[in-house]
């Protein structure tokens, strides 16, 4: 009996054994996976053991694999501390607000340059890959945005990324994937452009959008440059924002702390949040990808295209 | 032949439209902007503002090339950012490729969730693990050598060519889950009527991912070896400047580590901003040749090319 | 009668004009009373983002300025990039805040960038102010005994900022020894105090298994170079030649670094013979801090001697008390010399010409000076964290007669609170204050450690003609040195570390080596910097 497809269903007992060849492949296969999975999971182990452990025994290395010193001090400081949750709310609404900009603007762009027959088409690629490349520098696009008045705004966070051109050239580039014959079978009918987009690409493209979509979402949650130079009322700052004057707190004035046990006290605040700290503020952002893992399942295609 | 072009492009003016909005986003956040980078050719104070500083041409890129290690900062950029393409690029892919064939579902999900966690992991705390495992004394690596040769070894970072190692296979590490996404994408996308004539075949699981699911996902990585090619003399900063120390900087001063010691990131020294726009520019100028380089050569070999 | 009383106008208006001290003086009450100004400002202070401060607007600091001065303060906080987002302000012309306090973010303002912000006409220069209003500063000046202003003027003559100096023997001297007593007191060695001594202490430690476990796994001096500090050599250096703090040095009126002397090339060959035999351990130069400090902290010892400002990573550990203080090590002559590092004073407030009220302003940040508001900035509110030492109660300096200043009755420092302003915005405090801290002997701290030995690195200090406080630069000098300066220093320190390391090609004891280096140094540039610092010498301190 031949296996039959399986689309998106548990899979069909298999009558025929595999050949002798197939076997030694999934072997290998196999232990390779073994080993990476051991291999990326160490360092969460890692990072998520130092947050239950105490702030010494992280200073002085101690934590290798378990938590040393059990302590959950570090989570109720992170809870404590009052700006997390100003952070996390701003960060949530850039993440939400930015990536849906994102995502609309890079499929327009996507679309567009991807028919093929499109006057200008090289023309419009080479402007947008342009900017990949040649940025003006920090000062030029600071005095930019003041002249657009979104300084300090909550917007100097969200339009000036709003296409990455590389992702825009993976969403392309998948667009180019989908056969022809659909579009072409489409102009047959009498379909608009338009509605070519929203009633036949959208529903094909599940796959890109969602990698794009969480692509732009990981870059929004992990932002923090433009938060840092644009601005200044903390009410506006994102989490990394924050996280990140934890992290890099050592540039400690020598001069003006009083003696070493102080240097000690910064830097023990600092182990002590730090791990928590990193647990609080990837969790969320890990919890995304299984949501959309269910848009990569095989079959998308299937009977779109006959013949 | 004009007629036939304005016939054309009047044909195509709900693609236009499509393009309309992201073009202007692009002319404003990006193009507008550009005028400023002329910064480079000036020595800018902060009082004279852009038009006001004195202009001195090339000064500044001859400044830069006077710099006592300037070739070796360059060499350094170039080796690490190559071996870090050459490494890097193909192992994604065959991740992707091993992982799509593999039959247990549940099992698959698990290592990509788990595979592409790593990414998230900020870079401080990524130095902080690789600095404890390759510690000669107490980590990993030096109790294992400990235990098999009965000395300490030396410290691998204390190592100019092991840090090139170190720091490449490193990101390969903490980064090919997540580069793997795009190829998972695209191979849930592939045909499996094409599976099932390979099957009929005859043909063993390892054919079949050489001859169906290999040509499949050839466009998309095509696509991302020519993106990465325009970024080879953009290495970033942050990881290699934790990894830093004297020992090993005759292979780890990279531009952009030379850069942000010129004050643009240490904070308080008076920020050079037009030594900063003109070695920007210069890593513009050489990432542009490159991508257009590669790209002409996969336009020739391939129907796949950027524009 | 109209144009009298139009005559009668014009001359008040043109007398009130003439006299802005006296039209101004009117908001402000006599130097001394409560609150300052009579009539309520509203002030604008731009200020970083403090991981240690949960609240600008409410924290008790600020309210008791408010209260003090009769102010109202609202603040514009910026994040770690501060400096960088004020200089794009001011590139851009934007408005800025009344107030720039710069010294809540690391790192902190440097004096150049300061000047450039002067330049763009931004600042407000505070000269007459301090003279007619700084009450408090010029009270701080007498408390210290050092007039710090000068040391943060700018070039043009102008001070632009109100600078926080802190005063602090300890900190003077970084570069204490420290050594593991119970391994001297087993192998019965008298504490090292110069090079042969050093030499043999430290092959005892590495060959006589100290710690008894039969093993040879003894570390006899290790440090950490790891994030800020780089200067545990310069106890070893100061042998050969005075090891300045930066590595500039001056000598009979003339700069020159001793980078470049022959002195130096023995100090090194020194050091080079000593990590050659394993007797210091070449993770100083790579392993991070943690790393040092769990060696430091092994379960059976491992670490003989260290440097620093504290036996390293000992803090509250259980081996705080079993690393000991020594003498600083003797030349050739039996001359004792340690590092020192002055204490200077640092921009941390400016006043920013969109501010409408400078006078008030000045008043407001001049309150900060303070004898008990400078305490107050870092230890919290008097009476509730830390009270006042009893009278004629003597401070525990070793062999250094300090009265008692005060004592902390809870600590606030590293943890998150809304008390104090962190030692943010300005403030200054003598000697005194830090020398006469009550500290507690049981369970010891390592500032314990640091004051009984503290009396014998005082005495090893350069003369005042020997050692350079500040270099400050003209606008003109700073462009023609400054990145010849980051080149220099970046190669200095990295062939320092292969000239120790034998790595690289650099060996120490090859005549070609030394030479190459000295000529890459000139290469670089290293003549024509000291010719402008050679100019600022003698402009500063001749």
């Amino acid at each position: 009996m031949i296996q039959t497809a399986s689309v998106g269903k548990k899979p069909v007992k298999r009558r025929i054994k595999d050949p002798a060849g197939d076997k030694v492949l999934y072997g290998i296969v196999h232990v390779l996976m073994i080993v990476l999975l051991i291999v990326t999971l160490y360092p969460l182990i890692y990072v998520i053991s130092a947050s239950f452990s105490s702030p010494q025994a992280v200073s002085t290395g101690q934590v290798v694999l378990w938590p040393v010193d059990f302590s959950l001090r570090g989570y109720q400081e992170v809870f404590d501390y009052k700006v997390v949750w100003i952070g996390y709310e701003n960060t949530l609404f850039y993440t939400v607000v930015g990536t849906l900009v994102n995502v609309v603007m890079t499929l327009c762009a996507a679309f567009a340059l991807s028919k093929k027959t499109l006057p200008g088409r090289s023309f419009f690629t080479f402007l947008f890959t342009f900017t990949m490349l040649f940025s003006a520098g920090i000062v030029p696009t600071y005095l930019n945005l003041k002249d657009l008045g979104i300084v300090n705004t909550r917007w100097a966070l969200i339009l000036p990324g709003a296409i990455s051109v590389y992702n825009m050239i993976v969403t392309r580039t998948f667009i180019q994937n989908i056969p022809n014959e659909l579009s072409e079978a489409a102009a047959i009918d009498g379909c608009s452009d338009f509605k070519y987009f929203t009633a036949i690409l959208l529903p094909l493209s599940k796959a890109v959008i969602s990698v794009i979509s969480l692509y732009y979402a990981v870059s929004h949650w992990n932002s923090y440059f433009n938060a840092m130079i644009y601005l200044s009322d903390r009410d506006m700052f994102p989490l990394q924002l924050f996280l990140r004057d934890i992290l890099v707190m050592n540039t400690i004035d020598a001069s003006s702390i009083m003696d070493p046990e102080e240097a000690q006290a910064m830097e023990g605040m600092r182990d002590l949040l730090k791990y928590a700290m990193i647990v609080v503020s990837t969790v969320p952002i890990l919890m995304v990808y299984p949501f959309i893992q269910k848009y990569f399942a095989k079959g998308v295609m299937v009977g779109s295209v006959k013949g | 032949m004009n007629r036939k072009l304005l016939r054309r492009i009047i044909n195509h003016w709900q693609i236009y439209c499509f393009l309309l909005l992201p073009l202007i986003y692009l002319i404003l956040f990006h193009y507008v902007p550009m005028v400023g980078a002329q910064i480079a050719f000036r020595k800018f104070t902060i009082r004279s503002g852009i038009w006001g500083s004195k202009w001195v041409g090339l000064d500044n890129f001859t400044r830069f090339f006077k710099t006592y290690n300037c070739w070796t900062i360059i060499k350094n950029t170039i080796t690490i950012s190559g071996y870090s393409i050459l490494a890097g690029f193909p192992i994604p892919i065959i991740f992707a490729l091993l992982l799509n064939c593999m039959r247990q579902e549940r099992y698959k999900k698990a290592i990509q969730t788990i595979t592409y966690m790593p990414h998230f992991i900020s870079t401080v705390v990524i130095v902080g693990m690789i600095l404890q495992i390759c510690n000669p004394r107490v980590g990993l690596y030096g109790t294992f050598a400990h235990l098999l040769t009965g000395k300490y070894p030396n410290d691998p970072l204390g190592n100019p060519t092991v840090f090139t190692h170190l720091y490449v296979w490193t990101g390969i590490w903490q980064q090919f889950g997540w580069n793997a996404i795009v190829y998972l994408a695209a191979l849930s996308s592939v045909d499996p009527q094409l599976h099932e004539a390979a099957i009929i075949d005859g043909a063993s699981r390892w054919k079949r991912i050489l001859q169906v699911d290999l040509p499949c996902i050839l466009p998309t990585a095509t696509i991302m070896l020519i993106l990465r090619a325009g970024s080879v003399m953009s290495v970033g900063y942050e990881k290699i400047y934790l990894m830093q120390n004297d020992l090993n900087i005759g292979a780890s001063e990279v531009i952009s580590t030379y850069v942000y010691k010129l004050g643009l990131g240490a904070s308080g020294k008076i920020p050079n901003y037009s030594l900063a726009t003109a070695i920007g520019l210069f890593n513009s100028v050489v990432n542009l040749v490159l991508i257009s380089v590669v790209n002409a050569i996969s336009k020739k070999m391939s129907e796949t090319s950027l524009w | 009668m109209k144009k009298t009383l139009a005559m009668v106008l014009t001359l008040v208006m043109a007398l009130a004009m003439m006299c802005p001290a006296l039209a101004d003086s009117g908001n402000f009450n006599p130097d001394g009373e409560y609150p300052l100004l009579k009539e309520k400002v509203a002030l604008t202070v731009g200020i970083g983002q403090h991981a240690n401060v949960e609240d600008w607007e409410t924290n008790w600091q600020t309210l008791l300025i408010e209260e003090l001065a009769n102010v109202d303060l609202s603040f514009v906080t910026y994040g770690s990039e501060m400096m960088s987002q004020i200089t794009l302000a001011i590139t851009s012309e934007a408005e800025l805040p009344d107030i720039l306090i710069t010294n809540a973010t690391s790192g902190g303002l440097s004096l150049e960038l300061l000047y450039q912000w002067a330049l763009a006409g931004k600042l407000v220069p505070l000269n007459d102010y301090v003279e007619q209003y700084g009450y408090y500063l010029k009270d701080a000046i007498a408390r210290t005994g050092v007039d710090f202003l000068p040391l943060v003027t700018s070039p043009d003559g102008c001070l632009y900022t109100m600078p926080q100096y802190n005063q602090s023997l300890t900190n003077e001297a970084t570069d204490k020894i420290w050594i593991y007593q119970p391994w001297l007191d087993k192998l019965e060695l008298a504490a090292p105090t110069n090079a042969e001594e050093l030499y043999n202490v430290l092959k005892a430690f590495k060959t006589l298994d100290p710690n008894g476990n039969g093993e040879a796994d003894e570390i006899p001096l290790i440090a950490s170079t790891n994030e800020y500090e780089d200067s545990w050599w310069r106890a070893i250096m100061n042998m050969y030649i005075y090891a300045a703090d930066e590595h500039q040095s001056v000598k009979d009126g003339k700069v020159f670094y001793y980078a470049a002397t022959e002195e130096y090339r023995e100090g090194l060959k020194y050091i080079r013979s000593l990590l050659d035999e394993g007797l210091i351990d070449p993770m100083t130069f790579t392993a991070d801090k943690a790393q040092v400090r769990a060696l430091v902290n092994a379960e059976v010892p491992v670490v003989g001697m260290t440097m620093g400002q504290a036996p390293f990573g000992t803090v509250n550990t259980p081996r705080i008390g079993e690393y000991v203080g020594i003498e600083p090590f003797k030349d050739a002559n039996g001359v004792a010399r340690t590092t020192f590092t002055p204490s200077l004073p640092k921009p941390a407030a400016m006043i920013t010409n969109d501010c409408d009220d400078p006078e008030a302003a000045f008043r407001v940040l001049d309150l900060f000076y303070r004898d008990d508001i400078s305490i107050i900035n870092h230890w919290g509110e008097e009476g509730v964290h830390w009270e006042r030492a009893p009278e004629g109660m003597k401070a525990s300096m070793k062999n250094m007669d300090f009265n008692a200043s005060f004592k902390e009755l809870e600590t606030l420092w590293g943890t998150v609170q809304n008390v104090m302003w962190y030692q943010c915005g300005p403030w200054a405090r003598e000697y005194a204050i830090a020398s006469g801290r009550i500290i507690p002997e049981n369970p010891l701290t390592t500032a314990y450690g640091a004051n009984m030995i503290q009396y014998a690195y005082s005495a090893a200090y350069p003369a005042a003609d020997e050692y350079i406080p500040r270099f400050i630069y003209t606008e003109e000098e700073s462009d023609e040195i400054s990145l010849m300066l980051t080149d220099l220093e970046t190669y200095i320190k990295t062939a320092r570390t292969n000239f120790m390391m034998n790595a690289e090609g650099m060996d120490i004891n090859s005549d070609e080596s030394w030479n190459n280096y000295l000529d890459q140094l000139n290469v670089i540039g290293m003549e024509d910097i000291l010719k402008v610092q050679q100019a600022v010498y003698d402009r500063m301190y001749k």
